[in-house]
């Protein structure tokens, strides 16, 4: 039997157990990757929000701890969002970028935390290509949380509106870097 | 001696086995709805090793709609890998050198796409045998640069017939790792079999296959190559006999697969693409001037699952028209491309 048909057959994977899960495969298949992201996360504490799943995550210095989270536990940042924004974009339908300022993803701390947060999920990104059981992680995810897919339509828009204010001068520093989507007329 | 191209892994004790690449392309345009569909089955890495993958890529854009499909990633292992054939669970692809056909398959429901499709070579390969540089390996190809299509796709609870589709295969192999300096340039460009504009319904069905291969930045290009086939004339330009220019920016690209590595990527998610390209090929004997404009791009990121590296090919779907003179022969048309800009 396969790793994949063994997948198929085994209890669905809680939000805890996926993040185990990858920090494992990461660890046997790229040990330096880790180290690397053990040195960016140092001692802080993250709390992650999935559905109705929230764990804190964090590094002591044998390992990972995976914790269901409760209301007394502080933390330095938080990232919150849904299946169906995840599936989304791993299926390429919706960018980083748009999930944020669209309000599907959010990530709240310190800059410094959360700064922190992105580099060591990009860390397991990053290691991805070169690992396989982080891919079939990945399509595990997308097996087991199949049913709340959205649906399946490339959406070219880019975000029109920012949670924010911006002033005229941003404006024309970033027109001047040609840094503005091209739809940027819109941008109120 | 017949030949057959087949897929061609290493061999044993090759020192560049890890470098190994290999791709089968079928590309589909749908002259009747303007859509343009690719479909690739390819291996990345050395057959042995269990990091290698098999990727299969079923991406059909959609005018007004969007890049409809996505891409599945496997190990060899999982993968069914014949002589000239790969198959995995959602896109399989398979030479049959006896009928001189192309048999593709794509069942991905979660994205809504089923294809199915057979396409008949009828016009002679392309073939280059020889390992031109690419960064610091090397890339042959073999293609036919127009068959006829057989067959269906549905796309969400649309079913289309495809036989007013054309299509173009290739097949390219080599030894390179993604992310190296490398970069290349290629497109195909079909008139349909019958043409309602009166102009180019004088002319026979065209089919033109451009390439190029450059570095990473697109500064230093090889001898860029120019196949033309119009009805039974075939003429090949290449190196000084053509002038490529390029016009404007697209606007968005509008699909990144896979999404984690996009995500990884976002300063890639707005590379400048060429929003028209403009190929003169003038050899004295021959001459004509194609014009592309392109209306979409997909980006492909390709992480390297052996060496850390990632390349970034961008499809460009859109429209082309072209006039010139081949020979006694003058040729007009217009039709729907691929334009792939690869850095």
């Amino acid at each position: 039997m396969s790793a994949d048909e063994s997948a198929n057959t085994a209890p669905v994977l809680k939000l805890g157990e996926y993040i185990a899960a990858l920090i494992d495969a990461l660890s046997d298949a790229n040990p330096a990757a880790l180290s690397r992201m053990r040195r960016v996360v140092g001692e802080r504490r993250a709390r992650i929000i999935l559905d109705d799943e929230a764990v804190d995550v964090f590094f002591d210095a044998a390992s990972l701890h995976v914790q269901t989270a409760t209301n007394e536990t502080e933390v330095n940042g938080v990232g919150e969002t849904d299946s169906a924004t995840v599936l989304a974009m791993l299926d390429g339908y919706l960018e980083v970028e748009a999930a944020i300022l669209n309000g599907r993803l959010r990530v709240f701390g310190a800059p410094e935390d959360t700064t922190r947060m992105f580099a060591a999920i990009e860390i397991l990104l990053d290691a991805s290509p070169r690992t396989p059981t982080l891919q079939m992680l990945a399509a595990r995810f997308r097996r087991e949380r199949r049913e709340q897919r959205g649906r399946p339509v490339s959406d070219p828009r880019r975000v029109t509106w920012y949670p924010f204010g911006s002033r005229a001068s941003e404006y024309e520093l970033l027109a001047q870097l040609d840094l503005l989507p091209s739809d940027s007329g819109s941008i109120a | 001696m017949m030949f057959f191209d087949d897929l061609r892994p290493p061999p044993p004790f090759d020192p560049q086995a890890a470098a190994y690449k290999d791709w089968l392309h079928l590309k589909l345009l749908d002259h009747a709805s303007g859509s343009v569909g690719l479909i690739n089955v390819s291996l990345h890495g050395a057959p042995d090793d269990p990091r290698s993958r098999a990727v299969g890529t079923a991406l059909i854009h959609v005018p007004d709609v969007g890049w409809i499909g996505n891409l599945e990633i496997r190990g060899f292992a999982e993968a069914a890998i014949g002589p000239a054939s790969i198959g995995l669970e959602q896109v399989a692809l398979a030479v049959d050198h006896s009928s001189r056909s192309l048999l593709a398959s794509v069942r991905d429901p979660d994205d809504q796409l089923l294809v199915r499709v057979t396409a008949e070579m009828i016009a002679p390969p392309i073939s280059v045998e020889q390992q031109v540089p690419l960064g610091h390996g090397w890339i042959s190809w073999y293609a036919v640069p127009r068959l006829t299509v057989k067959g269906e796709w549905t796309i969400g609870s649309e079913r289309s017939d495809l036989s007013a589709a054309s299509a173009y295969h290739d097949h390219n192999w080599g030894r390179w790792y993604w992310g190296d300096d490398l970069g290349w340039e290629w497109a195909c460009f079909h008139t349909p079999m019958t043409s309602p504009d009166d102009r180019a319904a004088a002319s026979p069905p065209i089919a033109v296959v451009f390439s190029l291969t450059t570095d990473r930045a697109h500064h230093h290009i090889g001898r860029p190559t120019v196949n033309i086939l119009a009805g039974q004339q075939r003429r090949t330009f290449r190196g000084a006999a053509i002038r490529l220019d390029y016009d404007g920016t697209l606007d968005a690209i509008e699909r990144r697969l896979p999404g984690a590595l996009a995500a990884l990527h976002q300063d890639h998610a707005q590379v400048r693409l060429p929003k028209r390209l403009i190929v003169h090929a003038d050899d004295g004997l021959d001459c004509v001037t194609l014009e592309f404009t392109g209306r979409s791009a997909a980006q492909l990121i390709t992480g390297d699952p052996i060496v850390h590296g990632y390349s970034f090919i961008h499809e460009i779907a859109g429209e082309f028209t072209c006039a010139g003179r081949l020979g006694d022969m003058e040729v007009a048309g217009s039709g729907l491309g691929v334009f792939e800009y690869v850095c």
